[in-house]
């Protein structure tokens, strides 16, 4: 089984997630519709509500191809074995101190392979479990963009509630010569799940009508944020807050 | 490569990386504990600092591995190949 066997079972997965949940997706911006169509290896990050999620976020992403990481207990399933080895993804053993999925990452995305990562490490209904720093880490170590997602609704089969995808900002991780990597990690994945909680309540809005798109509506990112309170249009995604700097006095 | 010189790299490794001052790096200091208080997340780092200057692999090694500076360095020295 090669490329174009996984090629003919992303189209079908992809064919069949659009027609069976109906997926309406919207882009932050400009920027992040750029990222979607650019060539450089990314690593999506999304809030997990769904064992489906790695299926639907990865066909909403298609043009980017992500591998998604999965749990090692259903990796290893027989009946899902082939699948998600063919489709593309890789295992991570939550129950114990795995890294192998961290390396086989790392050489996916020097090879040009985007990933796809659910911070979350788990499900969750309702309030969202607290991002693990994994994804910053290969981020900041490899170069490659991180790009955030969020989705809303639940998995109606044909009919009823869409599930809606809003891909938000992109951003590349340095950390700041003063900090320990493994803590500049844990901030950013605690700043992350603040946006992507953010971007859940824009899609709410969304849902509900509070938000209304301006735009032309064959431009997808021409949806005008900043009426939701308390959006931070031009906050740096990736600026880190240093011990000196959580000292200083803030800027107006 | 000489057993110094691989305890050498390893220690610029951690200190480049890890952004661990040179100064607490003694070759027998504890990483994980005590002191210096390296955790799970840290571990991403050494794994892939060794990999990329050894060509040794460490994923899925047993922690004692990870001990300190001496631990990384036996295990270097006996999975780099000639």
């Amino acid at each position: 089984m090669g490329k174009g066997m996984q090629g003919i079972l992303r189209g079908l997965i992809q064919a069949g997630m659009y027609l069976a949940y109906r997926p309406k997706v919207v882009y932050k911006n400009q920027q992040a519709m750029e990222v979607m169509n650019g060539g450089a290896p990314v690593v999506f990050i999304c809030n997990h509500m769904s064992h489906k999620d790695g299926a639907l976020i990865a066909s909403v992403l298609h043009k980017k191809q992500p591998y998604f990481l999965i749990a090692k207990d259903w990796y290893e399933k027989k009946q899902f074995e082939g699948f998600l080895r063919t489709y593309g993804s890789v295992p991570v053993d939550r129950t114990g101190m795995d890294t192998s999925w961290y390396d086989a990452c790392r050489k996916l995305l020097e090879a040009g392979h985007s990933i796809l990562i659910f911070p979350e490490g788990k499900t969750s209904k309702g309030e969202m479990n607290a991002f693990q720093p994994g994804f910053a880490v290969l981020a900041e170590k490899t170069g490659a963009k991180v790009v955030e997602c969020a989705h809303i609704g639940s998995y109606h089969l044909f009919f009823g509630e869409r599930k809606r995808i809003l891909i938000g900002d992109s951003y590349t991780l340095e950390c700041p010569k003063d900090m320990r990597k493994s803590a500049y990690a844990k901030q950013i994945a605690g700043q992350a799940r603040e946006r992507i909680l953010h971007m859940k309540e824009i899609l709410e809005a969304m849902k509900s009508g509070k938000l209304k798109f301006t735009g032309d509506k064959a431009d997808k990112a021409a949806w005008e944020m900043t009426e939701i309170q308390g959006y931070e249009k031009d906050a740096n995604p990736a600026a880190p807050v240093s011990e000196a700097a959580a000292t200083e006095e803030p800027q107006q | 490569m000489e057993r110094t010189e691989v305890a050498a790299k390893i220690k610029d490794m951690l200190v480049e990386n890890l952004r661990i001052p040179a100064e607490m790096l003694e070759d027998d200091a504890e990483l994980f504990g005590g002191e210096i208080g390296l955790d799970s997340v840290d571990s991403l780092e050494i794994i892939a600092g060794i990999d990329d200057m050894f060509g040794v692999n460490m994923t899925g090694v047993d922690k004692t591995n990870f001990r300190d500076i001496n631990a990384l360095t036996n295990y270097v020295m006996e999975n780099a190949e000639a």
